[in-house]
């Protein structure tokens, strides 16, 4: 991001409606946000969209950002809001899972820190929508079971087996990835 | 992996995603920018311009719409209104006709007449008059009736029983009997020639009068294009009104006259 007084001009011509400015902010921004669409969405042409709208959002709302917390925060909030709000739009309904419906427990055994961003962002996107969000909301973004059921209008209990089932299955498909790997370095 | 806890776990997850970036396509600024100008467009144009003339739109489908309802109602219900009138007339005389019509078949038992009222003989409405005359040597049964159309005879029903009595069942006492001096003839050609002298008094009067509203204009006018008998449009006029009696227009076939 540019220097601090840099954000505050960009700001400042932002609130006024001065495009040079606006597209200045875009550029400064842009690919940290489309980092954090492309996790809400299942490909890159949905995350772009999201992105679009967030942008949009940003520049009609931007008098609401009154400077409590980081200004890169108030527009990351704002892509998140837009992603959740697309699912809605296109009346996606959260695949929400029962708690006690079981699961294959993962393959075990390797070290899956060694994996790469891409592959990681390709698991993601591969999980259905509601585990999607839950786990993107709740371990990427930071926030708290009952801030979820609030935004999502479920209960508690239901993010918290969302994400319980979105950490079993992105563990089985990584071990499945490692079980690849492996057989390739020894095979 | 099955020992990592769900912490660790998740703190993979969140160390690999937090410095993430990713270039969005090029052409991207541009179409957040399109849609930034769009946007205030849209709101503008489609809060007046648009919604003006939509409302525009709406109303000159409903004036049409109740043009076209207005004309229908008009021609379709304006005649036969006309044509209640005379019915409703005559009904309203027919116990003056009846009453006196019983008295005299009691009293006299050898003459029978039914003689309508002058008023109600005098109504423009009554298209022609019949009269029935029946004599013998020393009865005589004179039945001096108005017939009238078709709609009218319902409201004259009372009038056949009374006309046509069985007079067998009538105890008839000729010695008694002092026959009228007025012969059926008489009674029949005074009765017939009082109605025709009205109408023709009346149409002549008609004629002199000239033309008084607009009816007798388009009348004028008509007659004056139009010499078939049936006349495309024509109107019965008095000194303040006139009134559609006849029209002769394609499929619309209507005429007052013909239906007496």
């Amino acid at each position: 991001m540019t220097p601090s007084h840099h954000i505050d001009d960009l700001l400042e011509g932002c609130k006024a409606g001065n495009r040079k400015m606006q597209e200045l902010l875009y550029r400064h921004t842009a690919s940290k946000m489309l980092a954090v669409c492309m996790r809400y969405a299942s490909d890159r042409m949905e995350a772009e969209d999201i992105l679009q709208l967030g942008y949009v959002k940003v520049f009609q709302k931007i008098d609401e950002y009154r400077g409590a917390g980081s200004f890169e925060g108030w527009i990351r909030r704002v892509m998140v809001n837009t992603a959740i709000e697309s699912y809605r739009r296109n009346l996606r309904t959260l695949q929400l899972v029962p708690l006690d419906e079981g699961y294959n427990e993962p393959y075990t055994g390797f070290d899956f820190s060694r994996m790469g961003m891409k592959d990681l962002l390709g698991l993601i996107q591969k999980l259905s929508d509601g585990y999607r969000i839950v786990f993107n909301m709740y371990i990427i973004e930071g926030y708290s079971h009952k801030e979820i059921s609030e935004v999502l209008g479920i209960s508690e209990g239901t993010s918290k087996s969302q994400l319980s089932r979105a950490r079993a299955i992105l563990k089985e498909e990584i071990s499945k990835m490692e079980g690849i790997n492996y057989a390739k370095h020894t095979g | 992996m099955q020992n990592i806890q769900d912490k660790e776990f998740d703190q993979v997850f969140k160390s690999q995603f937090e410095e993430v970036e990713i270039e969005p396509s090029a052409d991207l600024w541009s179409a957040i920018e399109t849609q930034l100008e769009d946007g205030s467009k849209r709101k503008s144009i489609f809060s007046s311009t648009v919604a003006a003339s939509t409302r525009f739109e709406v109303v000159l489908v409903m004036a049409a719409a109740v043009a076209v309802m207005v004309l229908t109602i008009g021609l379709i219900f304006y005649p036969s209104a006309k044509k209640q009138l005379p019915s409703a007339a005559i009904v309203y005389h027919q116990p003056d006709v009846s009453k006196p019509e019983v008295d005299k078949v009691q009293k006299s038992n050898a003459v029978l007449a039914v003689i309508l009222p002058k008023k109600v003989a005098a109504i423009d409405h009554i298209t022609y008059t019949r009269v029935k005359a029946m004599s013998s040597k020393n009865e005589g049964l004179i039945i001096d009736s108005a017939a009238y159309s078709k709609k009218d005879l319902v409201a004259m029903q009372p009038l056949r029983d009374i006309s046509h009595p069985d007079y067998k069942t009538i105890n008839i006492k000729q010695e008694k009997i002092t026959l009228p001096k007025a012969t059926p003839e008489e009674i029949m050609l005074a009765s017939a020639n009082a109605g025709r002298d009205e109408v023709e008094n009346e149409n002549a009067q008609r004629e002199n009068k000239g033309i008084r509203n607009v009816g007798d204009l388009v009348n004028f006018v008509v007659d004056k294009l139009d010499k078939r008998e049936e006349k495309t449009i024509q109107f019965q006029t008095d000194d303040d009104n006139s009134s559609l009696i006849a029209i002769n227009i394609g499929i619309i076939k209507f005429n007052q006259k013909k239906q007496k």
